[in-house]
């Protein structure tokens, strides 16, 4: 649109040149025909008129300018504002000083004009003109008379006598045409100087008039082509009885000095009064052009500031709409350099910076897509570490958080991004100490550290090998550290199961080998001395020789215990029906002081597994509850079962409970270890043994407090459908 | 007739110059200013056919208003023009101009000799007068013009004779044309009179 609008103001600059030119030129003639008719004179109308013309034809192309810039203020198209300011400006220059110019010039043309005219001179004109005439009706005076002696001479004469007298009457009187005129105007005689002139000058109807009064006629007349005349007109009176009355008519040369000082005067006084009389005329003539010219020149300045201000403003407002569409995000625009000037510097600056903003988006983007990706692939490998992360800033808050951590400590952390460990450690309690570890270290300004940390759930106790980092600081945003967690509870675990098994291996080993020629050497004693002492040391044999079989006894049931909990027979696997073996178990303890309660949901779940072992374990678990309720009457033991989704999968959940004593929380957190027991006898190895066989067949038991009215303990056996299958699924 | 052709194809030519410049100039001014305009009324108007031409009289009264008498004793000269047309009636259109023809007279006073000067442009001949009354007179008599010759005039056709008698504003000095076409009192202008064509 701007570089249009410079397009137009360009073609129009010739023909408002030459528009201007013809205007300053007729103006100029204008002028020239108002001071002297003569010059121009006739071409004073056609002046005027086209300089109404072409001061229209002005107002019209400043019209349009006009129009243009109102409909460009009102849609606000960049530059409009900045043109219009610039119009005004322009203008205002323009017509203040053509305005002192033109009022200055007004009063001079006024003045001026009234100068040329003084009533002084007037009157001497006036006078002179008097004066002139004074002298011209002397010298008539005596013309007429001499006409009259000349008539008088004429009357004398016989009528055939005149035309010949009147020659030298002529020559006589040095006038340059007598002529006798009879009463009905003919002419009776003449004579003049030029002989060509063969007809007299008639006279006027003004000059016979005087002469039916009786007088003569004597003036000043102007005969064609020949200046200034005296004239004199007198009756030829004839004394003769009968004569036809005659008239003469002389016609006397004025002197030439005469003459032309006379026509001198004559022309100046003429001259001045028409100047005198014409002066209003004349003010308002010269007031025209001078207007006509303050017009031209301030619609030609006006159309001026119009093309100019276009001209200077469209590059600009090329520059606001690339700036525009640049602040859009188009860093493409490239606008073209019109000029070399300053504007074409500055157009040249901002293609290079769109250039610049290009390039640095690109790279920008580059950039960011590398970032993301390199952010992506380390969330990945975030997310597929088993350990969990946690980075958490200088300022205390959790910043990023895994998928491997959330399952660790079993919350969705990821809600909780930003926070203070303060606040999570306030919603999760159980989260406390790990957080407030966290916390102890980041307030010893400790960040490089490894420890291990107890947490409690109602999953029970876990047990987390905690690394923390500090992160390299490289700006405001870094710092702060990283926490990776390892939930090492089953590792724990594994490893003091492992060396409870190697203890009982070595017991088995090295205890129940001498155990045997122990046991055979007091039998071989007491065999071979009882009887051969006497009473009282046979009785003390007796009972020291029992007392050794005994305990060897006790020793090897209990290395056998040993033996069987560290032995890991290989599992013969078959698909066993759980419900079927559970109800055969219970039904060898029906005669036992222990009731029994199966609640059991179909479909009943067949488990790919050891029978024999299942057995044991079940075995022990009747045996924990029939031992616990051993102090009851009413002992009872329930036994129920529901398949349970979760985390998208199904799992068989056996649960026993009974009305015992159940579990105190210390004993709780070690129950499957070997060597606890709440029993006065026993080897604290049935509940280790129970679950080494639910590990064994990938369940996993958990122990708790059975719910009303029981409130004894309850074991819960697990086993997810991948191990336990349905009737319906092997169907 | 030739010479009447020619005459008459120049005259349509300024005639109508002078119109279109007279329309525009009325269209620039603004304001009618109070006219006391002066007059020209044509009458006693005869035709006659001597010689196979057709000749004709009239009477113009010119009456000047104060303006152009003052504007005549200040030394400026008037010329009056007396416009005499030949035009053929036709049907359904306008009327064609058969034959144009223009008699000026120069008027200007004489202040020497206080005479009113009479130039007749047509026959350059000047004549003087004690009085302006005799000078306009001399100017609004008109006998025995010929106007045109009878062989030029279709017999089947009607035609008329019109006449207007004015000041010819071009004539006036410069300073004073504008006013003079913007209808002041400095202008002078009869309307057309019109008599058929018939002896």
């Amino acid at each position: 649109m701007a570089t249009a609008a410079v397009g137009r103001s360009r073609l129009g600059i010739l023909p408002m040149l030459v528009l201007f030119c013809i205007l300053l030129v007729s103006l100029s003639l204008m002028s020239d025909a108002t001071h002297n008719s003569e010059r121009f004179g006739q071409l004073y109308s056609w002046l005027l008129l086209i300089n109404a013309i072409g001061l229209v034809v002005l107002v019209g192309l400043i019209g349009s300018n006009l129009y243009w810039l109102v409909s460009q203020y009102r849609a606000r198209a960049p530059g409009a504002k900045l043109t219009s300011r610039l119009v005004i400006t322009f203008v205002i220059l323009a017509v203040v000083p053509v305005a002192v110019v033109y009022y200055f010039s007004l009063q001079f043309l006024q003045r001026g004009i009234d100068s040329w005219f003084d009533v002084q001179i007037e009157q001497a004109l006036d006078d002179a003109l008097e004066l002139s005439r004074g002298s011209l009706d002397v010298r008539l005076s005596d013309l007429l008379k001499l006409t009259e002696k000349i008539a008088e001479e004429l009357a004398e004469m016989t009528p055939a006598l005149v035309p010949i007298g009147l020659y030298d009457l002529r020559v006589r009187s040095t006038a340059v045409e007598l002529a006798v005129f009879g009463m009905d105007g003919r002419i009776v005689a003449s004579s003049s100087v030029e002989g060509t002139n063969i007809i007299p000058h008639r006279p006027p109807d003004q000059a016979l008039l005087p002469l039916e009064l009786g007088r003569s006629y004597v003036a000043l007349d102007p005969i064609s082509d020949a200046g200034l005349h005296v004239r004199a007109v007198v009756p030829v009176t004839s004394s003769k009885p009968g004569a036809e009355p005659l008239t003469l008519q002389a016609l006397f040369e004025v002197p030439e000095r005469l003459s032309t000082l006379a026509e001198n005067v004559e022309n100046q006084i003429v001259r001045y009064k028409k100047l005198a009389y014409l002066r209003t005329f004349l003010k308002y003539s010269y007031m025209l052009t001078l207007s006509m010219v303050l017009v031209l020149s301030l619609l030609s300045a006006v159309w001026a500031a119009f093309f100019s201000a276009r001209r200077m403003v469209a590059p600009i407002a090329v520059l606001a709409e690339g700036t525009r569409a640049v602040a859009e995000g188009d860093y493409s625009t490239r606008l073209p350099v019109t000029s070399e000037d300053e504007l074409g510097f500055l157009v040249r600056s901002f293609n290079d910076m769109t250039r610049r903003l290009s390039k640095a988006r690109d790279q920008a983007r580059r950039s960011q897509s590398r970032v993301e990706g390199q952010r992506a692939y380390l969330e990945t490998v975030l997310g597929s570490l088993s350990s969990g992360v946690l980075s958490i800033s200088d300022a205390g808050e959790l910043r990023t958080v895994n998928d491997a951590a959330c399952q660790v400590v079993g919350i969705d952390l990821s809600g909780q991004l930003g926070c203070r460990l303060g606040e999570i450690s306030a919603r999760h309690e159980f989260l406390e100490p790990l957080l407030s570890l966290v916390e102890a270290r980041r307030a010893e300004h400790v960040l490089d550290w490894q420890e291990q940390v107890l947490l409690f759930d109602s999953s029970g106790r876990r047990v987390l090998m905690c690394r923390s980092t500090a992160l390299p600081v490289s700006d405001e945003s870094s710092g702060g550290q990283v926490v990776v967690f390892d939930d090492v509870t089953d590792l724990i675990r594994a490893q003091r199961d492992a060396a409870w098994g190697e203890v009982a291996r070595r017991l088995a080993h090295e205890i129940k080998n001498p155990l045997t020629p122990i046991q055979l050497s007091a039998e071989r004693l007491r065999r071979k001395y009882l009887n051969t002492m006497p009473d009282q040391e046979a009785e003390v044999m007796d009972r020291a020789t029992r007392t050794i079989v005994q305990q060897v006894e006790t020793l090897k049931e209990m290395v056998n215990a040993f033996g069987e909990y560290a032995r890991a027979p290989k599992l013969q696997l078959e698909r066993v029906d759980l419900y079927e073996l559970l109800r055969d178990t219970a039904a060898l303890y029906e005669g036992s002081t222990l009731s029994i309660h199966l609640d059991l949901v179909e479909p009943a779940p067949l488990l790919n597994g050891d029978a024999g072992r299942l057995r044991q374990l079940l075995h022990n678990l009747f045996k924990n509850a029939l031992e616990a309720v051993r102090e009851r009457e009413d002992g009872q033991l329930a036994i129920r079962s529901r398949w349970v989704l979760e985390a998208g999968d199904r799992f068989i959940d056996l649960s026993f409970e009974d009305n015992g004593g159940g579990f105190s929380d210390e004993v709780l957190e070690r129950l499957f270890e070997p060597y606890v027991t709440t029993k006065a006898r026993g080897t604290g190895l049935g509940l280790a043994i129970v679950k080494k066989i639910v590990e064994a067949h990938g369940g996993r038991i958990e122990v708790g407090a059975a719910a009303d009215p029981l409130s004894g303990a309850r074991f819960t056996l697990i086993w997810p459908r991948s191990r336990a299958s349905n009737a319906d699924d092997t169907e | 007739m030739m010479a009447y052709q020619t005459q008459r194809d120049q005259d349509i030519r300024v005639c109508s110059h002078r119109r279109c410049l007279l329309l525009v100039l009325f269209c620039l001014c603004f304001a009618s200013l109070p006219v006391l305009a002066s007059d020209a009324e044509i009458s006693n108007v005869r035709t006659l056919l001597s010689d196979g031409v057709y000749r004709i009289g009239a009477r113009i009264d010119f009456d000047l208003n104060l303006t152009l008498q003052q504007a005549l004793q200040n030394g400026v000269p008037l010329v009056l023009e007396l416009r005499i047309e030949v035009i053929r009636e036709r049907d359904w259109l306008w009327a064609e101009r058969a034959a144009q023809l223009r008699q000026r007279f120069g008027l200007q006073f004489h202040a020497l000799t206080r005479r009113y000067l009479v130039d007749n442009y047509s026959t350059d001949v000047q004549y003087s007068f004690l009085e302006l009354e005799e000078a306009l007179d001399y100017i609004g008599n008109i006998y025995d013009l010929p106007l045109i010759d009878a062989n030029l005039l279709k017999p089947q056709y009607t035609y008329w004779v019109r006449m207007r008698a004015d000041l010819d504003i071009e004539s006036l000095p410069t300073p004073v044309r504008l006013w003079a076409y913007l209808g002041s009192d400095w202008s002078l202008q009869s309307d057309w009179h019109q008599w058929p064509l018939q002896p």
